[in-house]
């Protein structure tokens, strides 16, 4: 975790997640969402590509060892293509690495489960060894993905009045890039 | 209909997905319109063609020939306010993102 604050701005390193308890209630205590002005991505001198999800709390899901493995989750409410994360107060089932973003694709797919890909509509992730602990799933939506050029700063987002978003999360997977947050 | 929030946006994710007034409620107290802040086309697969339609007339048809890229359709200063906002052409992994006040 390497959010750091400027004034009421934050810089999100890839794998970061500005939440509701970094940000705290700025400028209006009974808010409980981030109001966010503007979102920028910077490209270091290499540039590469930024993927930015906003996500909603986690929630306990159980994961079955299989051929491919199955998260099972009544009413999920996720469509195909949604991005998730994973995390564990134990071990996952090899195939699944806690904080990385996966895919639910169309196999498998139902209101109470899911399969997963490392891409949107990619092939499904097959889960073995044995797992501990509470797994939890962490949903969520993706707003922007796009290449950021070398020495480039891009404005991926920019509202007249303060947009109200959960969670806003750089994926692990963005490279050479960093994701500036404007709160108010 | 697969229409789902995220704080006060949305995320429409399939041909034919309609955001309006029936779906989001009246997030602007007396406002009986849907006020948007900007919307954005977040791109899967390369070579897709993407229409929006608002209130039955076409703002935007566009062909994204780059595989995981965003186009931002329009953003407004201060939020425009519209009454139907339909993703009328969305490819598979493709989805529109309706960012609104």
């Amino acid at each position: 975790m390497t959010v750091a604050a400027f004034g009421t701005g934050y810089t999100l390193a890839a794998g970061d997640t500005l939440d509701q308890a970094t940000v705290g209630h700025v400028g209006n205590p009974g808010q409980f969402r981030t109001r966010c002005n503007q979102l920028n991505i910077v490209g270091d001198a290499t540039g590469g590509q930024a993927t930015v999800i906003i996500e909603q709390a986690p929630r306990t899901v159980t994961i079955s060892i299989a051929t491919p493995g199955v998260v099972t989750l009544v009413a999920h409410g996720r469509p195909i293509g949604s991005p998730v994360r994973f995390a564990t107060t134990g071990a996952l089932p090899t195939g699944l690495t806690a904080g990385v973003t996966y895919y639910i694709i169309a196999g498998g797919y139902t209101a109470n489960a899911f399969e997963v890909a490392t891409s949107i509509g990619g092939t499904a992730i097959n889960t073995s060894g044995s797992q501990s602990g509470v797994q939890t799933v962490i949903g969520g939506i993706q707003i922007w993905t796009k290449a950021i050029a070398a020495n480039t700063s891009e404005v991926i987002s920019a509202w007249g009045e303060p947009q109200e978003l959960d969670n806003i999360h750089l994926t692990a997977a963005s490279t050479h890039a960093t994701l500036l947050v404007f709160v108010r | 209909m697969a229409v789902t929030a995220f704080g006060t946006g949305y995320q429409l994710s399939a041909s034919g997905d309609k955001l309006n007034q029936a779906t989001i409620g009246h997030p602007g107290g007396g406002n009986y319109r849907l006020r948007c802040n900007q919307i954005n086309f977040v791109n899967a697969a390369a070579t897709t063609i993407a229409t929006v339609k608002v209130n039955g007339t076409i703002i935007w048809s566009q062909t994204v020939n780059t595989a995981n890229t965003t186009v931002v359709i329009t953003a407004f200063g201060e939020p425009q306010e519209l009454d139907d906002i339909e993703a009328t052409t969305l490819p598979a992994g493709a989805t529109l993102i309706v960012f609104t006040r």
